[in-house]
């Protein structure tokens, strides 16, 4: 239902704003599951990912929303210059070409997925907490991601992703390597032309913020 | 798994925390713990619910409503006496309300008055939810609202006009038709 305009009376009253509660999102988040994987990415990170060919990577929203690169390709979505595949694709070939050695990356990519490196009876931290605390370094992801391909998942950007085809594309790709798997797809784009409607983009962009 | 994502969570939070947190206020003393209690009945939920915001409301109450009654088994009230005192607002000096004196008006509504109003204006809910919540037609819910308002307003000091809510209120009634 479309949320109409309150009359004055109640948009006075709405002015007053309560007090904001106070959360402790520890427990509320103790409840959430930890997705596949992540637990032994924390505890060996660069283990798993050598051993793990099939992981799925999941970029984590939070994280380079506030990058002002991603803030340009927003933009650029809003103005509708460019297609929202486009930037999928475009925001992917960033992440694949970040240089392996980078001391100050500019994005942060974690580790989901299967991961056949670890012992899954080894104790590992299972709290958000210390997920917090001990975010893998990406420079380790990134050299991941220049080896082989790049799954998107399990979060609304990264479903959205999915949704436009990306993920499946890249992973089917995986034997074929980074370089040709996303020269593939820029073809498939040009020759598709714009694979999603405008509006539609946008409102998925709206429902999501 | 949980359908719902962390970041969605805090969404919801940051959209409807306030809200929540002042409808829970009615009948607790510590309304962040009964949102919170409902935050995490909401993550094990295995199929989200149509309307989240209603949901929230409907089991923040629950929550708030058996922590009441949890309360008045204490002997010990200190600190729930303590807590009455909390602000229900912000203090904004911007805005042209007392806080206090809006407080003032709520505690003294009857309880369905109150219900309806602050989860209308400050939880943004639809006149259907609304019915839903409260167990009441619509056209009741809205006419109480309406009501609510007016009485509201005068001791408010707002200049003296019918609230014009019929648009949206015909438009929500047709709705349910």
């Amino acid at each position: 239902m479309i949320e109409q305009p309150l009359d004055d009376d109640a948009e006075l009253l709405r002015s007053l704003k309560p007090t904001r509660p106070e959360i402790d999102w520890q427990k509320v988040l103790a409840k959430l599951p930890e997705p596949a994987g992540q637990k032994n990415a924390l505890a060996d990170p660069l283990g798993s990912l050598t051993a793990t060919r099939d992981a799925t990577y999941v970029i984590q929203p939070d994280l380079i929303r506030g990058q002002p690169w991603f803030g340009r390709l927003i933009s650029s979505w809003w103005s509708g210059a460019l297609a929202g595949s486009l930037i999928t694709f475009a925001l992917l070939r960033f992440l694949a070409t970040q240089p392996v050695d980078s001391e100050q990356p500019e994005f942060e990519v974690a580790q989901t997925g299967p991961a056949t490196s670890i012992d899954p009876q080894q104790p590992t931290d299972n709290s958000r907490d210390s997920h917090s605390k001990e975010k893998p370094n990406p420079t380790h992801f990134q050299r991941d991601l220049n080896e082989w391909d790049v799954l998107v998942d399990s979060d609304a950007w990264s479903s959205r992703f999915k949704r436009h085809g990306l993920g499946e594309r890249l992973v089917s790709k995986s034997a074929t390597g980074p370089t040709e798997a996303t020269q593939t797809y820029e073809s498939e784009i040009t020759s598709q032309g714009h694979p999603k409607p405008q509006a539609e983009l946008r409102r998925e962009l709206l429902e999501f913020n | 798994l949980s359908p719902i994502t962390e970041s969605q969570l805090r969404v919801i939070v940051e959209r409807y925390g306030r809200g929540l947190t002042l409808f829970a206020r009615q009948w607790c003393t510590n309304p962040d713990d009964a949102l919170q209690e409902a935050l995490i009945d909401l993550v094990d939920l295995t199929e989200m619910p149509q309307s989240i915001s209603a949901w929230l409301f409907k089991a923040v109450r629950y929550k708030a409503l058996t922590q009441s009654r949890a309360e008045r088994r204490r002997t010990n009230h200190h600190s729930s006496a303590a807590e009455q005192k909390r602000a229900w607002f912000d203090v904004d000096p911007s805005v042209g309300l007392d806080g206090e004196m809006v407080t003032g008006l709520l505690t003294g509504l009857p309880e369905l008055e109150r219900q309806i109003v602050t989860s209308r204006i400050w939880g943004e809910l639809s006149f259907v939810e609304i019915a839903e919540l409260v167990d009441r037609p619509v056209t009741t819910v809205f006419r109480i609202y309406r009501s609510t308002l007016t009485r509201l307003r005068e001791h408010l000091g707002v200049a003296d006009s019918e609230p014009d809510t019929s648009t949206d209120t015909n438009i929500e009634l047709r709705g349910q038709s």
